[in-house]
């Protein structure tokens, strides 16, 4: 691959990651032009052979699935079954009756009426509440589209031409488009539309290649032959990268695969220290989806779900039985591991599109999580009430965000109180007791958590707004996201407080934000004594592996070193000097030189808490 | 010419989702009855795959199945048999 590409400029694009790894190759467009859907009134004497007309493109498409289908080998089992949906969607009724019936009664054409039918029928789509649900609707959109184009004599694209080590770019993908990438040496996928649940994402996941989802500008950004480097971990894409860009990017994608093989096998295996310890490494997850994507990673449970989509993108609020079926899923899945299920942070930056909460100037310090809830009784008792159900299915761990007085412990956990109650009288099924704990995100919480351990059952420090918060930085401000800084001896000192506090009134003391996941700051977390971390998935593996080439004892006297040590600078270069002595020598050591040399190598700190 | 209703609680991990519905359908089109599913008060033709899809059973739902026909009681037990098995799905 020559880089002529250097008189281009370097565009970066931002989308969400679905699927981890890294991509470095040429471009290939998927381009589906828009069809343009004629408009003709008939006359009554053709409308007999437009219907058949009609029946004619349709039994093209079924042929084309048909086609497609049997070129599957059974590796494409997802796909089989996908395409076998689609062609019974040509021979619904809905869509048959429905369209014969707009050109026999008001004399459309065929394209004309199919695209009414197709319109009614996904208005009723996006009426579901259900996000996976709802994004089926693509399927609805693929299956018209090649009849379209079968009713217009178009070509339906190909993929059949793609180069070796291409990285397909898309609008969007069909299970068709992915079906013919299977036996391909396509490396990634990128699409303009599209979530974590949509097709490109899901596939891309069971196929193990790099994706990126909902990156705007897509289309008008890249075209065929462009060279892309494409980081599913963290949703970017390079377009046109500098020869430094490519570099780093490669020797992030041999850590990426290196660290994947090797810690295959390692992953399944606890996370105890060398001196005998147990950590647990639990997973974040977003959505009931995931559990499996973090258990596989080697998780031993979740130990953060953040319940938040539950309420986003919709038009009303989640019942209680949406709740309770979301919540009951992960604790099944996850069982017999621990779920931690955090309740909903609502207000801030993400604020639902429905609720009439008036705009903040500061969201992020303003009337959300714990204190929205407490002035939505109601909102908050369909939760509370669809946990307590999900209880009886798994160990469950409930917590509640951004306390920072006691008293909205009292008032958190009286509300709970009453919903098991009322619950009980109804004769409902619940765990007779639900660990009741509270992150850790507010410096004043830190600052009691002596007062506050001995009236709950646990903490877990949100480090991401802890740190923002104590050090009065905004880690999505690139002018002074460098201050951000987890081993500020600040930050030290807050740890060491909420730490002991956890000791001293024997309740356990977790910890969900990135620092838990960051292999520079792993020693002084476990030294500082917490030892049950929560992180997103692809940190697990590296962290269990860490875990297990450490002690607890080496890492306690790091601790007090430090301790001693007055500039962040200072300690970070003494964790740093530490580390690299208690890793050589162990299965480690071969990811020092990714984990010193190369700072890009530390997680994006552009992600949310 | 019997008209049966049943209640069925939807227990694959995927709920009624597009291969699950495809599953029921090549089930329900054996069948001469008329049989539909409800869920809170909407009512979908079962032999339609696209009328399935938009019921939006996810998995602890509680659908109502009608079956209206002369092989009503046949196409029943196929019915509960095939939500039952999970559509043939693993899980």
């Amino acid at each position: 691959m020559t880089l002529d590409n250097q008189l281009l400029s370097t565009t970066r694009l931002i989308g969400i990651g679905v699927s981890p790894g890294y991509a470095i190759g040429r471009a290939h467009f998927v381009d589906r032009k828009r069809i343009k859907v004629p408009h003709r009134h008939l006359a009554p004497r053709d409308l007999e052979s437009e219907c058949q007309r009609f029946r004619q493109a349709i039994s093209v498409s079924e042929d084309q699935i048909k086609s497609l289908k049997s070129q599957l080998k059974s590796a494409g089992d997802e796909h089989y079954l996908i395409l076998d949906a689609h062609r019974l969607m040509l021979q619904d009724d809905m869509l048959i009756d429905g369209t014969e019936k707009l050109i026999r009664e008001h004399k459309l054409n065929a394209e004309w009426a199919l695209q009414k039918v197709l319109r009614s029928i996904k208005q009723v789509f996006d009426n579901i509440d259900d996000e996976y649900f709802r994004e089926r609707r693509s399927d609805i959109d693929f299956v018209g589209e090649r009849l379209q184009r079968n009713l217009l004599g178009k070509d339906q694209p190909t993929l059949a031409n793609v180069a070796p080590n291409s990285i397909v770019i898309a609008q969007d993908l069909s299970p068709a488009d992915t079906a013919q990438l299977l036996n391909s040496s396509v490396i990634g996928f990128v699409t303009e539309v599209g979530g974590r649940t949509s097709h490109t994402a899901i596939m891309a996941r069971s196929l193990e290649l790099p994706a990126v989802v909902a990156v705007d500008g897509l289309v008008d950004e890249v075209g065929t032959g462009d060279i892309l480097v494409v980081d599913g971990s963290n949703g970017r894409v390079h377009v046109n990268p500098t020869p430094e860009e490519v570099r780093r990017y490669q020797k992030r994608q041999v850590a990426f695969i290196e660290e994947r093989a090797k810690l295959e096998q390692l992953r399944q295996d606890e996370a105890v220290t060398t001196d005998g310890v147990s950590v647990n490494v639990s997973g974040n997850i977003e959505l009931p989806e995931e559990t499996n994507f973090v258990l596989e990673h080697g998780a031993n449970g979740v130990g953060l779900f953040r319940t938040e989509f539950l309420y986003m993108n919709r038009s009303s609020l989640p019942t209680e039985d949406e709740q309770f079926l979301a919540y009951r899923r992960v604790i099944e899945e996850c069982g017999p591991n621990v779920s931690t299920i955090r309740t909903v942070d609502l207000g801030g930056d993400k604020l639902a599109d429905f609720l009439n909460v008036e705009e903040e100037d500061n969201p992020v310090m303003g009337l959300r999580a714990v204190r929205f809830c407490l002035l939505h009784p109601e909102i908050f008792r369909t939760q509370a009430k669809a946990l307590l159900r999900a209880s009886a299915f798994g160990p469950l761990r409930i917590m509640v965000p951004l306390i920072s007085r006691l008293d909205e412990v009292r008032a958190v956990k009286s509300i709970f109180r009453m919903c098991r109650e009322e619950l009980a009288r109804e004769g409902v099924a619940m765990a007779p007791q639900v660990p009741f704990g509270i992150m850790i995100e507010v410096p004043a919480a830190a600052l009691i958590a002596g007062q506050l351990a001995q009236e709950v059952d646990f903490f877990s420090i949100g480090t991401n707004d802890l740190v923002q918060y104590t050090l009065a930085v905004d880690r999505g401000n690139p002018h002074v996201a460098p201050l951000y800084a987890p081993l500020h001896p600040a930050m030290l000192t807050l740890l060491t407080g909420i730490a002991e506090a956890g000791r001293r009134h024997k309740i356990d003391v977790s910890m969900c934000g990135e620092m838990g996941g960051d292999p520079l700051c792993l020693p002084v977390v476990i030294g500082l004594g917490i030892h049950n971390l929560s992180m997103n998935a692809t940190s697990i593996p590296l962290v269990k592996a860490m875990v297990r080439s450490l002690s607890v004892s080496d890492c306690e006297a790091l601790v007090q070193e430090i301790k001693s040590l007055s500039t962040t600078e200072a300690i970070e270069d003494c964790v740093r000097w530490r580390l690299r002595e208690m890793l050589t020598g162990t299965a480690c050591e071969p990811m020092l030189e990714a984990l010193f040399d190369d700072p890009s190598m530390i997680a994006d700190p552009l992600t949310d808490d | 010419m019997s008209v049966l209703n049943q209640d069925v609680e939807i227990i694959n991990k995927l709920g009624l989702h597009a291969r699950a519905a495809a599953a029921l359908v090549r089930v329900t089109n054996q069948f001469e009855s008329d049989i539909t599913l409800a869920k809170g008060g909407i009512a979908v033709n079962a032999k339609s795959i696209l009328g399935m899809m938009t019921l939006a059973a996810g998995l602890g739902a509680t659908i109502r199945v009608q079956c209206t026909g002369d092989d009503a009681e046949a196409a029943m037990v196929a019915v509960v048999e095939c939500i039952q098995n999970r559509f043939g799905e693993s899980e």
